[in-house]
């Protein structure tokens, strides 16, 4: 009898570490774009003897996101975001701000700037399926201060199924 | 029976690990900023110096200006700021220029004696950005450099490494 039990429970868990993940997965985010900037002595406030221009904007619409397989117009979702590094200063700070709803479902929050830190923070929020949410991106903190190099950092959007 | 229960908190473990991989995905996109090399000089100025007077007994009164200024932007570390003419001074006159260090970075070489090769100025100079450091021009000559008319000389300065 105890044989039977545990075969039972073994079979009941097998499937679920060998199928894979995408199989099960009902709500999926995409991301369109990405962001570069050259900053040179063009980007002096008044030229020789000036500092850089400490703040730089991109297009409204620089990145876009889709949210898709969620189960009708009430499946609310999260938007979770942070960054991973790659070559970074320390001097500078990554922003984002949600331009548009998007087409579809429901869109909520991050309509202000917030700093991207290596933490997940929520962003934004919604329900249904939505697509073509622009955000747009900020830095901050550029200066002579930093030294001349290509620096790189990867901003993660997480959508969590909060229902 | 321990083993049984063994068995069954893995199945619930295993269960709410997936229900947490079933309700989330993540998208990525790259930012990039490419801080280019910035190594700006600009001079302002252009000062007549005239070698007019003596006291007797004694060679001419060297003259100074010291209405120039130069502004310096520069991202990188360890620059300096070297002078020359464009080309020799007469025999017997002597023109030096002193450049101020700016402010919080580098070292000011004091009054240096152009010549038509690169003569360093200021040296040891790193991520600044000042348009104030003052340059100072001074001329003199020797009674052997006899009655000389009007010259001009361009006096170039270069930031580097």
């Amino acid at each position: 009898m105890r044989f039977s039990i545990r075969t039972f429970i073994i079979f009941l868990l097998a499937p679920l570490f060998f199928v894979p993940k995408t199989a099960y997965a009902d709500i999926s985010i995409t991301v369109i774009g990405n962001w570069s900037e050259t900053i040179d002595k063009n980007d002096l406030l008044s030229g020789a003897g000036s500092d850089l221009q400490s703040t730089y904007t991109s297009a409204s619409g620089q990145v876009s996101i889709d949210i898709r397989g969620t189960k009708g117009i009430n499946d609310a979702w999260r938007i979770d975001i942070r960054k991973v590094d790659n070559n970074w200063s320390n001097n500078l700070h990554p922003y984002v701000m949600r331009t548009s709803d998007g087409k579809g479902g429901r869109v909520s929050g991050g309509t202000s700037y917030q700093e991207v830190t290596d933490i997940n923070t929520p962003f934004f929020s919604g329900s249904g399926m939505v697509k073509g949410i622009n955000i747009q991106l900020r830095l901050t903190g550029a200066s002579i201060q930093i030294r001349p190099s290509s620096y790189s950092t990867v901003l993660y959007y997480t959508v969590v199924d909060i229902q | 029976m321990k083993r049984l229960k063994f068995l069954l908190l893995a199945a619930a473990l295993a269960l709410a690990l997936n229900r947490t991989a079933l309700g989330a995905d993540v998208g990525t996109h790259l930012m990039t900023f490419d801080f280019q090399a910035i190594n700006e000089i600009e001079v302002t100025g252009s000062p007549i110096l005239t070698v007019a007077s003596a006291v007797a007994g004694e060679q001419p009164q060297e003259v100074t200006d010291s209405l120039s200024t130069c502004a310096i932007t520069t991202n990188g570390a360890n620059k300096r700021i070297t002078a020359s003419i464009d080309t020799a001074m007469p025999a017997y006159v002597t023109l030096k220029v002193c450049v101020a260090a700016p402010s919080g970075s580098g070292t000011s070489q004091g009054c240096v004696t152009l010549t038509t090769s690169a003569s360093n100025v200021v040296t040891g100079i790193s991520h600044v950005a000042d348009s104030s450091p003052t340059i100072t021009y001074k001329l003199s000559a020797d009674v052997q450099a006899g009655v000389l008319s009007t010259d001009a000389r361009t006096v170039t300065f270069t930031l580097s490494d």
